[in-house]
C-alpha cells in the first residue's frame, strides 16, 4: 500500500515538472494523456487499488483523488501560463501599414481669406452685411458719387443685363443698402462676388471677390482707418507687417487713399512679387464722400466715415505664391489639397 | 503721362534722384508705373578718332584702323563699312564690359585688336547696327562718351482722373515745388517773339464759334513764311524719350507743346483754310471728315467740328483733318490753342473709337488759362525753329473768362476726417505751396481761391485731401477703433454660410470655386432649368461667358472633368454657390451646394478595401448628416426624377412640400466626354431653404434606467417594396414601447426566397421608460406588429 502511495507521489512529482516545462499547449495535452488519459499512469496505478484490503481502499482513494486533482491543477496552471505568454510568441500587428483616414475637407483658399477677413472684423466689431449679385446702377455708381460719363459704366468695363440692370462691379453698393436702412453707427463688413468685363488671364477673371468695409460713427477718421488696417494686416499676415497709405482718388471717398502692405516674400527689402518697390498694392480706401452721405440722408457735420475694399484673390495669391488667378478656379483637387 | 527728367529740369529744381522723385510723388498720389533710363552708353566708352582705315590682309569684310584717343595710336580691327578714317567714333578699350561681354586684346584673321568700335545697337542706344555709330566731328576724343551724350531718366506716371493737371511736364514741376516747400520756384519757359510781321491777324483770319459750351474759348494766332523741315535734335530727343514720333517742326512743337504744358495745339496750312476763316460748330448728321490718320468717320450733331467756310478740318479736341495738314510745302500756320468741353471730346472719342494725347487731356479737362499762354509758347518756337514770322495779335474768342471760386476749409474738420490736429497757419501754407491763394484765415477757418488747373477742387473735403497729401497720409498715426459689440449674431448673414462651409470640410469634403458666368447651353444642360429662365447678358465678352449659372450642377460638372482629365478619380468635392435664375417660386438669387462623390473613399488602404468606391448611399448619408445637424422637423426622402441623374438613381429630400435637396447618380449623358473610372455622384444642396426649414429645439430628455429588450423581424418581399414601406407600417402602428427599427440584413437569392423577392431583417428594440419589461408584454406588442405587417403588406413573415 505504502509503494503505491509513493507511485502516485511519484507520478504527481514527474507530472509538474513536465508541465512546468511544457513549451505549448500540445505538450501540455501529451501530459495531460500520459498521466490522467484512460491509458495513463494515473488511471493504471488506480486500477490497483482493487489489490488492496477494503480498509485501506478509501485512504488511498483520497490519495490518488488529491494527486488527480493535483495534475488537473498543473495542467490548468500550464496553460494559463502559456496563454499569458501571447505576446511573446504570437506575431506582432504592422503599425506601419495606413491608417483608415478620416480627415477634413481643403478649404479654398478665397474661403481661408474671406472667413480670415470675416474673423479679424468681426473681433473689431464688424457685421457682415450682403446685397444681391445683380444690382442696379443706382447702387452700383450714382449713389456711390460716380459720374455719369465715368468710363466704368462703359459697356466695355461693366457686364449689364437686358433690363437695364448690371452685375455689380464691386461690393460698395452694399454700403448704401445698408446705410439705406440703418441709423448710424455703422460697422459692416461685405465679402461677395463682384464681376468686371476682363478678358481672363493670369491676374483677371470676369469675377472676383471683394471685401468691403464699412465703419460710420461720430468722429471717425483716416487715423482710425489706419488702426483698423494695421489689426487686419497683422492678425492676417503677421506682426511684421507694415503699412502705407498714398493719395488716391475714388468718387466715392474724399480723402481717397491706396494702401499698401510692406512685401511678406522679401520683408520690405525688394523682390520680384512686390515688383522691387518693398510693397504690395492691395486695395483701395478712404473718407466717405458727403455726396454718398447725401444719398442716403446722413448728415456729414454729424457723421463721419471710413470705407475700405480688397480684393480676395489678390491677397490669396499673395499669401500662398500663386501666381495664376485661374488656378483658383480650376479646382483641381492636387491643388486644393495644399491649403 | 511720360515725363523726361531733362526736360522737367527746365522748369524746377529736382533735388531728388529719380528714384527718390518717382517715391516722393508715389507717396504724393502719382503713382510711378515705370521708370526707365534712356540714352545711358555702358561707362567706359570713350570718344576715338580713326586715323588711318587699311585693308585686313586676311579678310574682305575686316579693316585695320589706327584709332588715336589723342595720344600714341594703335590698331583695332574692325567689320563695319564706315570705319573711314577721321571718323569720331565710340571706341570700347580693352577691359571695359558691353552687356555680358568682356572687351579683350585679340587677334583677329593674325592681326591685333586693341578695342572694338560700336555701332549704336552695340551701345544700347538704338537697333542700328549698318555701321559704326558716327559722332560729330566735334565729339571731345579720348573723353567719356556716357559723359559726352549724357543721360535721360524717362518715368511713366499713372495719373488719376481727378488730376488732369498733372498731365504735363510744366503740371509735375509745380507738383514737385510744392512738395519741396518752395512754389515760387516754378519757371515758365519764356514766350517773347522775335520775328513779327505787324499785320494785324484779324485783318487776314477770322474765328466764330457757334458752339461756346462746346469750345469755350478759342484762340488762333497766325505764323508765315515758315520752313517746313525736321525739328532739332533736342526736340527729336524729348519727344522719342515720352513715346512721340518727330514728324517735323511745326507739328513737333505743337506736341512739344502739349506735353510741356498739358494744351493740346493743333496747326492749319492756312493757305488750305477755304476762305481763311475757322467756324467751331457742331457737324450735320452724315457729314464725313477724313482725319490725319487717313480714317474718314461719318459724323453727327453730337461732334464739334472745326470748320473753314466750306468743310470740316478738324474733329474738335481729338484729331486734325487730313486736308489741312502742315506739309513740306506749307508755309502760313494758323495755331489753333482752345478749351473744349471734357463731356463732349469724350463722347466723340468714345463713338468713333478714337484716342489720342489730344481727346485724353480735353476729356479730363484742360487749363483754361493756359490756352494763350501755350499758343504763345508755340508761336515763338515755330519762329525760332521753322524761321516764321508771327503775325500781330491773337484772336481770342473767350466768352467768359474764368472767374476763381472759393472754398473754405475748418480746422476742426480736418481734425474731424484726419485723426491729428492741423493749425490754420499750416493748412494755408500746404494750400498756397499747391498755388491757391489764400483768400481769408482765421485760427478756425482758412478760405482760398482756386486756380484754374485745379477744377478738382470744389468742397471743403477736397481740400482736407490736399492738407492730407501734404502733411503726409504716412504721418497720420494709425489708432486702434474704439472697442463695439458688433450687431446681434443673426443679423450677421455670413454665420450660416461658415457654418455650412465648416460641415461639409468635417465631411471630409474638398472646397472648390467655380465661375459664375457660363454659355447658355452649359448652363442649362442637365440642371432643369429653362433656357428663358436664365440670366443673360447684355454685353457678354464671349458665348461661353454669356450668362449667369442658374445652378452650381454645370460647374460642378466642369470640375469633375477637369480633374477626370488629368487623372485625380478619387474626389470629395463640394461648391457654395451663388445661383441666378428667373423662376416662378424661388427667389432670384439663392444659395445652393453643389456635392461630388466618385472613386474610392480609402484608396490609401489596401486589398478590397483599397477597391471599394462610393456609391449612392454615401451621398445619402452625407446630405443625412448635414440635414441631421440642423435638426429639422418633417424630412422625408423619396425618388425623385431630375434630369441630372439617371433615372431610377436619384431622391430628394424635402421638407414642408420645399426641396431641400436632390442627389443620385449623374446622367451618363453629362459625362460622356469623360473618362470616370468609378461611378459619380452629385446632390444639389438649397441652402437657404435648408436654414430656412424648421428646426427643433434642443431639450434634454432623461437617459432610460430600464433595459430594452431586442427582437427580430425576418420576411421576404417583392423587390419593389420599399424598405421605408415596411417602417411606415411598423411605426404606424404607434406601439408604445417601440423604441427603434433597425434593418440590418437585406438577402436576394431565387433560389432561397423566390424570384423577385428578397429576405429583409430587422431589429426592433423595445423599452418602457418606467419599468423592466417582462417577456410577456414584449411578446404581445412584437406579435400585433407581426400580425399587422402580415396583414398589411404583400409579405411572407418568415
Amino acid at each position: 500500500m505504502v509503494k503505491l502511495q509513493h507511485e502516485l507521489e511519484d507520478a504527481l512529482a514527474q507530472a509538474r515538472e513536465a508541465l512546468a516545462s511544457a513549451a505549448n499547449e500540445a505538450g501540455v495535452e501529451e501530459c495531460r494523456i500520459r498521466f490522467l488519459g484512460r491509458k495513463g499512469v494515473i488511471p493504471f496505478l488506480m486500477r490497483q487499488m482493487g489489490a488492496l484490503s477494503p480498509d485501506e481502499r478509501p485512504l488511498m482513494g483520497k490519495t490518488a483523488n488529491g494527486v488527480k486533482q493535483g495534475i488537473q491543477a498543473a495542467i490548468d496552471d500550464a496553460l494559463a501560463r502559456l496563454a499569458g505568454d501571447v505576446s511573446d510568441t504570437s506575431e506582432a500587428l504592422d503599425m506601419s501599414l495606413p491608417g483608415r483616414r478620416r480627415t477634413l475637407g481643403h478649404k479654398h483658399p478665397i474661403s481661408q481669406v474671406m472667413d480670415d477677413a470675416v474673423a479679424i472684423f468681426r473681433r473689431l466689431g464688424f457685421v457682415v452685411a450682403d446685397g444681391p449679385d445683380l444690382e442696379t446702377e443706382y447702387y452700383n455708381f450714382d449713389a456711390l458719387n460716380t459720374p455719369d460719363d465715368h468710363p466704368s459704366r462703359d459697356i466695355q468695363d461693366t457686364f449689364y443685363l437686358p433690363d437695364g440692370r448690371l452685375l455689380r462691379t464691386q461690393t460698395s453698393p452694399v454700403q448704401i443698402r445698408v446705410m439705406e436702412n440703418q441709423e448710424p453707427p455703422v460697422r459692416i463688413i461685405c465679402p461677395g462676388r463682384c464681376y468686371r468685363r476682363d478678358t481672363p488671364d493670369a491676374t483677371h477673371s470676369m469675377n472676383f471677390h471683394q471685401i468691403e468695409g464699412l465703419y460710420v460713427d461720430k468722429n471717425v477718421s483716416l487715423a482710425d482707418l489706419k488702426g483698423v488696417l494695421t489689426v487686419f494686416a497683422h492678425e492676417l499676415l503677421g506682426p511684421d507687417v507694415e503699412l502705407r497709405f498714398r493719395p488716391h482718388f475714388f468718387p466715392f471717398t474724399e480723402p481717397s487713399i491706396e494702401y499698401d502692405f510692406s512685401c511678406i516674400m522679401c520683408k520690405g527689402k525688394g523682390c520680384s512679387v512686390c515688383k522691387n518697390s518693398g510693397w504690395l498694392e492691395i486695395s483701395g480706401a478712404g473718407m466717405v464722400d458727403p455726396a454718398v452721405f447725401a444719398a442716403v440722408g446722413y448728415d456729414p457735420e454729424v457723421w463721419t466715415g471710413f470705407a475700405f475694399g480688397m480684393g480676395v484673390e489678390r491677397i490669396a495669391m499673395i499669401r500662398h505664391a500663386i501666381s495664376d488667378i485661374r488656378l483658383l478656379y480650376e479646382n483641381d483637387v492636387r491643388f486644393l489639397a495644399q491649403f | 503721362m511720360k515725363t523726361s527728367q531733362k526736360w522737367l529740369s527746365n522748369y524746377v529744381d529736382v533735388p531728388w534722384s529719380p528714384a527718390e522723385l518717382a517715391d516722393r510723388l508715389t507717396l504724393a498720389g502719382l503713382e510711378v508705373e515705370g521708370i526707365e533710363d534712356v540714352g545711358a552708353v555702358p561707362e567706359g566708352i570713350v570718344v576715338a578718332e580713326i586715323l588711318e582705315r587699311r585693308p585686313h590682309p586676311g579678310a574682305d569684310k575686316l579693316s585695320l584702323c589706327d584709332v588715336s584717343l589723342g595720344d600714341e595710336p594703335f590698331q583695332v580691327v574692325c567689320g563695319a563699312p564706315n570705319c573711314d578714317a577721321g571718323a569720331r567714333v565710340p571706341l570700347a578699350p580693352v577691359g571695359v564690359t558691353i552687356g555680358d561681354f568682356k572687351i579683350k586684346k585679340a587677334k583677329l584673321r593674325g592681326e591685333v585688336s586693341y578695342g572694338m568700335l560700336c555701332s549704336e545697337r552695340e551701345l544700347g542706344l538704338s537697333e542700328d547696327h549698318e555701321g559704326l555709330m558716327i559722332l560729330p566731328d566735334d565729339a571731345p576724343v579720348g573723353e567719356s562718351l556716357l559723359e559726352y551724350l549724357g543721360s535721360d531718366t524717362v518715368i511713366d506716371w499713372e495719373v488719376t482722373p481727378n488730376r488732369p493737371d498733372w498731365l504735363s511736364h510744366i503740371g509735375i514741376a509745380r507738383e514737385i515745388a510744392a512738395l519741396t516747400g518752395k512754389p515760387d520756384s516754378l519757371r515758365l519757359p519764356p514766350v517773347a517773339v522775335t520775328r513779327t510781321d505787324a499785320t494785324a491777324v484779324d485783318s487776314v483770319v477770322s474765328v466764330e464759334v457757334l458752339d461756346p459750351d462746346l469750345c469755350p474759348r478759342y484762340t488762333a494766332r497766325v505764323i508765315r513764311n515758315v520752313t517746313i523741315k525736321p525739328s532739332p535734335q533736342w526736340m527729336q530727343e524729348a519727344l522719342l524719350a515720352v513715346g512721340l514720333r518727330p514728324i517735323n517742326n511745326v507739328v513737333d512743337i505743337t506736341n512739344y507743346v502739349l506735353i510741356e504744358c498739358g494744351q493740346p495745339l493743333h496747326a492749319f496750312d492756312l493757305e488750305l483754310l477755304s476762305g481763311s476763316k475757322i467756324i467751331v460748330r457742331r457737324a450735320t448728321d452724315g457729314e464725313k471728315l477724313m482725319t490725319l490718320d487717313g480714317e474718314e468717320h461719318e459724323l453727327t450733331s453730337q461732334n464739334l467740328l472745326i470748320a473753314d467756310a466750306e468743310r470740316g478740318v478738324a474733329l474738335a479736341g481729338v484729331m486734325g483733318g487730313e486736308n489741312t495738314e502742315i506739309a513740306e510745302t506749307t508755309t502760313d500756320v494758323l495755331l489753333e490753342s482752345a478749351a473744349f468741353n471734357p463731356t463732349n471730346i469724350r463722347a466723340t472719342a468714345k463713338s468713333l473709337g478714337i484716342s489720342t494725347d489730344s481727346s485724353y487731356r480735353f476729356e479730363r479737362g484742360v487749363d483754361i488759362e493756359m490756352t494763350d499762354y501755350a499758343s504763345q509758347r508755340a508761336a515763338a518756337l515755330i519762329c525760332e525753329l521753322a524761321d516764321g514770322e508771327l503775325m500781330d495779335g491773337v484772336i481770342d474768342v473767350y466768352a467768359t473768362p474764368y472767374e476763381p471760386h472759393r472754398v473754405s476749409c475748418r480746422t476742426s474738420q480736418v481734425e474731424r476726417l484726419l485723426g491729428v490736429p492741423v493749425a490754420a497757419d499750416a493748412i494755408a501754407g500746404y494750400l498756397e505751396a499747391l498755388g491757391l491763394t489764400v483768400t481769408s484765415k482765421s485760427e478756425t477757418d482758412v478760405e482760398v481761391s482756386i486756380p484754374p488747373y485745379r477744377l478738382d477742387l470744389t468742397r471743403e473735403a477736397d481740400l482736407i485731401e490736399e492738407v492730407a497729401r501734404l502733411y503726409g497720409l504716412n504721418n497720420i498715426p494709425g489708432q486702434p477703433a474704439p472697442a463695439c459689440v458688433g450687431g446681434p449674431m443673426d443679423s450677421d448673414c455670413y454665420y450660416p454660410v461658415e457654418a455650412a462651409r465648416a460641415q461639409l470640410l468635417g465631411l471630409g469634403m474638398d472646397e472648390g470655386m467655380t465661375y459664375s458666368l457660363l454659355g447658355l447651353e452649359t448652363a442649362t444642360r442637365g440642371t432643369g432649368v429653362a433656357a428663358d429662365e436664365v440670366v443673360k447678358l447684355a454685353n457678354p465678352l464671349s458665348s461661353e461667358a454669356a450668362c449667369m449659372r442658374p445652378s452650381v450642377l454645370p460647374g460642378i460638372i466642369q470640375t469633375v472633368g477637369h480633374n477626370i482629365a488629368h487623372g485625380n478619380h478619387d474626389l470629395e468635392l463640394f461648391e457654395i454657390a451663388r445661383v441666378v435664375a428667373h423662376s416662378a417660386d424661388l427667389p432670384e438669387e439663392r444659395n445652393q451646394v453643389g456635392m461630388v462623390l466618385t472613386g474610392r473613399p480609402h484608396s490609401e488602404r489596401f486589398g478590397a478595401e483599397k477597391q471599394q468606391a462610393y456609391d449612392v448611399y454615401d451621398m445619402k448619408g452625407v446630405l443625412e448628416g448635414l440635414l441631421e445637424e440642423r435638426r429639422l422637423v418633417g424630412v422625408a426622402c423619396a425618388p425623385a426624377e431630375h434630369p441630372a441623374f439617371e433615372k431610377g438613381a436619384s431622391a430628394a429630400f424635402t421638407c414642408e412640400g420645399k426641396t431641400l435637396a436632390v442627389f443620385g447618380e449623374v446622367n451618363a449623358s453629362l459625362t460622356a466626354d469623360m473618362r470616370l473610372k468609378f461611378p459619380l455622384f452629385v446632390a444639389l444642396v438649397e441652402l437657404d431653404a435648408i436654414f430656412e426649414a424648421p428646426s427643433s429645439e434642443r431639450v434634454y430628455s432623461s437617459l432610460p434606467p430600464f433595459p430594452a429588450v431586442d427582437r427580430d423581424i425576418s420576411l421576404v418581399a417583392g423587390k419593389d417594396l420599399p424598405n421605408q414601406q415596411i417602417l411606415d407600417t411598423i411605426w404606424g402602428q404607434k406601439q408604445k414601447l417601440l423604441e427603434s427599427v433597425e434593418l440590418f440584413d437585406i438577402y436576394e437569392d431565387e433560389g432561397a426566397v423566390g424570384a423577385g423577392k428578397r429576405s429583409l431583417a430587422y431589429t426592433l428594440t423595445y423599452r418602457d421608460p418606467k419599468k423592466t419589461l417582462t417577456d410577456e408584454r414584449v411578446n404581445q406588442a412584437h406579435g400585433k406588429i407581426r400580425k399587422t405587417l402580415a396583414k398589411q403588406l404583400p409579405i411572407e413573415l418568415r
